[in-house]
């Protein structure tokens, strides 16, 4: 008899982690929505955000071209508020995380910033946790989201369609060529 | 005697916790982190703001509290006062494991429920007695699969997976205890392949399980299982990579963890602004100078009786707190937490042994546990943020970390 209760235990616990980790994929499927392609010419960089709200997408990747990933905080008092009128240009990056627009950051350099950013993140890559050395890229997060900082030759294969940005002041159109993109926002702001 | 002390025990228990629990306006000290994490978590999966390189169960507890009881001081502080109040009640059940002396076990409670650290952490919405209760429960329960690994190495299982979901700290603990069970079990010769079986599942998938499904909000959020190994291995380096500048050094009054049971350590904190109230985070000395000798006896004790609950107590203990000793930095006070449920009980039994070897009257036994409630009523209202703390008043520094909501 505890026998064969120990083997439906076993059973049981096995078909448990099976469901616990089949929910989880299935739950991270759902939370990825997508929307259909829409390429938009911004006159700043926050009215991304307001494109990604329009067009309803969910748990996504950022593709962010530009010399600077600008991380401002969004002013919420209690971490919970209704973010919409408090986002701007510096911040919008920050509030489609908060608003579980954007899951994961890939933060494409232009080749001529690249060896100063490179320094910089090697510099802090020695002193931070926060900053890791990934082959020819660098790693670190943004509110538990995580950053990959690359070059355009060295972005690795998405999975999946993404959502990109890209400033025209220091990136021409053609960097879109290789990237499958449904909400593409353009915008143009000075990269210093 | 037993039944006065054992009622004594749970009133103060409750009274050092419960009374005056939303005296101190929040956010006080972390509230300002944890209420908007919790919310942010169980709404949209995002560990933010607090530390993204723990484990999420804590903020679904804060949010069952928060759920409950309102976005204030009693949603955000309950979950760890009923948890502290488990923690009182599962050491009475760990010592009565360890000894057949009728008072010891709730002398042991009592040393635990006027614990002034517990005190003050059961008060807050730290994690700290959240994980440590739960651990708390994962050794009980491995007392009993010790014996019986069926059915209790299940909700041993179960109570492992929730103690790593909600904090990394016992790790070392969680291998004693899951191993000292796999051991006795091979000793006695049942290695049989559904053994083995049941085993592995109870002690490696269902705590893997159940760590998995504290981030089904995680997962919600969009995010694959391949990105959730990468983020368990961005933890680890986080958690290894961990220095004092990168908490409040306020709460590092001792230079190692040698200090939590050789010498008082206490500091107080209150909130920037005039007239904030105060409260103290101190150790429960001298009481605490019983402890090392405690745990080193317990562990001689159950190495020539060959009794594997000693040893396993001893070394939860052991293992815990070595890495916290070793580590080369500040060390928090209120990582001592961790500690003191094994801590109180092995004080308790020793002390009881002691008793009964030299022949002395029960009472001195229960004076200890008197003792320690009577002073833990003394301090309450520097424990809860209620009173002066008079001639420790020059301990108090103000928290710097807290800008309110």
């Amino acid at each position: 008899m505890s026998r064969r209760a120990e083997l439906a235990a076993t059973a049981l616990i096995g078909a448990a982690l099976v469901a616990v980790a089949a929910g989880a994929t299935a739950l991270g499927a759902a939370g990825r929505v997508f929307a259909r392609p829409v390429v938009i010419e911004a006159s700043s960089p926050a009215q991304a955000y307001a494109a990604w709200k329009a067009a309803g997408i969910r748990g996504r990747i950022l593709v962010h071209l530009d010399r600077r990933l600008v991380t401002d905080a969004v002013p919420l008092s209690h971490g919970i508020e209704d973010l919409d009128p408090r986002v701007d240009d510096g911040n919008f990056v920050v509030a489609g995380i908060l608003s579980g627009r954007v899951r994961e950051i890939f933060h494409v350099v232009p080749d001529a910033a690249w060896d100063d950013v490179r320094a910089n993140l090697a510099r802090r890559a020695r002193t931070s946790a926060l900053v890791v050395a990934d082959g020819p890229r660098f790693r670190t997060a943004i509110r538990s989201v995580p950053v990959t900082i690359t070059r355009l030759r060295d972005l690795p294969p998405l999975r999946e369609r993404v959502l990109v940005d890209l400033n025209t002041a220091v990136w021409p159109p053609a960097a879109l060529a290789g990237l499958e993109a449904d909400v593409t926002v353009t915008y143009r702001r000075d990269p210093t | 005697m037993r039944r006065a002390l054992a009622l004594g025990v749970l009133l103060v228990a409750a009274y050092l916790r419960l009374r005056a629990l939303d005296a101190l306006p929040a956010p006080f000290w972390d509230e300002w982190l944890h209420a908007p994490t919790a919310v942010n978590y169980a709404s949209r999966g995002l560990i933010d703001p607090d530390d993204w390189w723990h484990p999420p169960l804590q903020h679904l507890v804060r949010a069952a509290g928060i759920a409950l009881l309102g976005d204030g001081p009693l949603g955000y502080r309950m979950p760890s006062v009923v948890f502290g109040l488990a923690a009182v009640a599962l050491v009475v059940l760990l010592a009565r494991r360890l000894t057949d002396d009728p008072l010891a076990p709730w002398v042991a409670g009592a040393l635990l429920a006027a614990d002034p650290l517990h005190v003050v952490l059961s008060r807050s919405s730290a994690e700290e007695v959240v994980v440590g209760t739960l651990m708390l429960g994962a050794v009980v329960l491995a007392l009993e699969a010790l014996d019986r690994p069926f059915p209790w190495a299940v909700p041993l299982g179960l109570a492992l997976g929730l103690t790593m979901a909600t904090k990394w700290y016992y790790a070392g603990a969680a291998a004693v205890v899951a191993g000292a069970v796999a051991v006795a079990s091979w000793r006695r010769g049942e290695r049989g392949a559904a053994r083995v079986a049941y085993l592995l599942a109870c002690l490696g998938a269902l705590p893997v399980a159940t760590y998995l499904a504290s981030y089904l909000p995680w997962f919600a959020a969009g995010h694959s299982l391949r990105e959730w190994w990468q983020l368990q291995l961005d933890m680890s380096r986080m958690v290894r990579a961990v220095r004092a500048d990168m908490g409040s050094a306020v709460f590092a009054p001792s230079r190692s963890a040698l200090d939590w049971f050789t010498r008082p350590v206490a500091m107080g904190v209150r909130p920037e602004g005039p007239g904030a109230p105060v409260v103290l985070f101190l150790t429960a000395f001298p009481l605490t100078l019983l402890v090392l000798p405690a745990v080193a006896w317990a562990g001689w004790s159950g190495v020539r009786r060959g009794s594997a609950p000693r040893l396993v107590v001893a070394g939860v203990f052991a293992v815990t707190w070595l890495p916290l000793l070793l580590v080369r930095r500040p060390i928090y006070v209120y990582s001592a937490t961790s500690l003191l449920p094994y801590a109180w009980t092995l004080v308790a039994v020793g002390a009881g042994e002691a008793v009964a070897r030299s022949r002395r009257s029960p009472r001195w036994l229960a004076a200890l546990a008197v003792a320690a409630l009577v002073a833990g009523l003394a301090l309450f209202p520097v424990l809860a943020g209620t009173g002066d703390p008079g001639v420790l008043r020059p301990l108090v520094r103000a928290v710097p970390t807290s800008p309110g909501f």
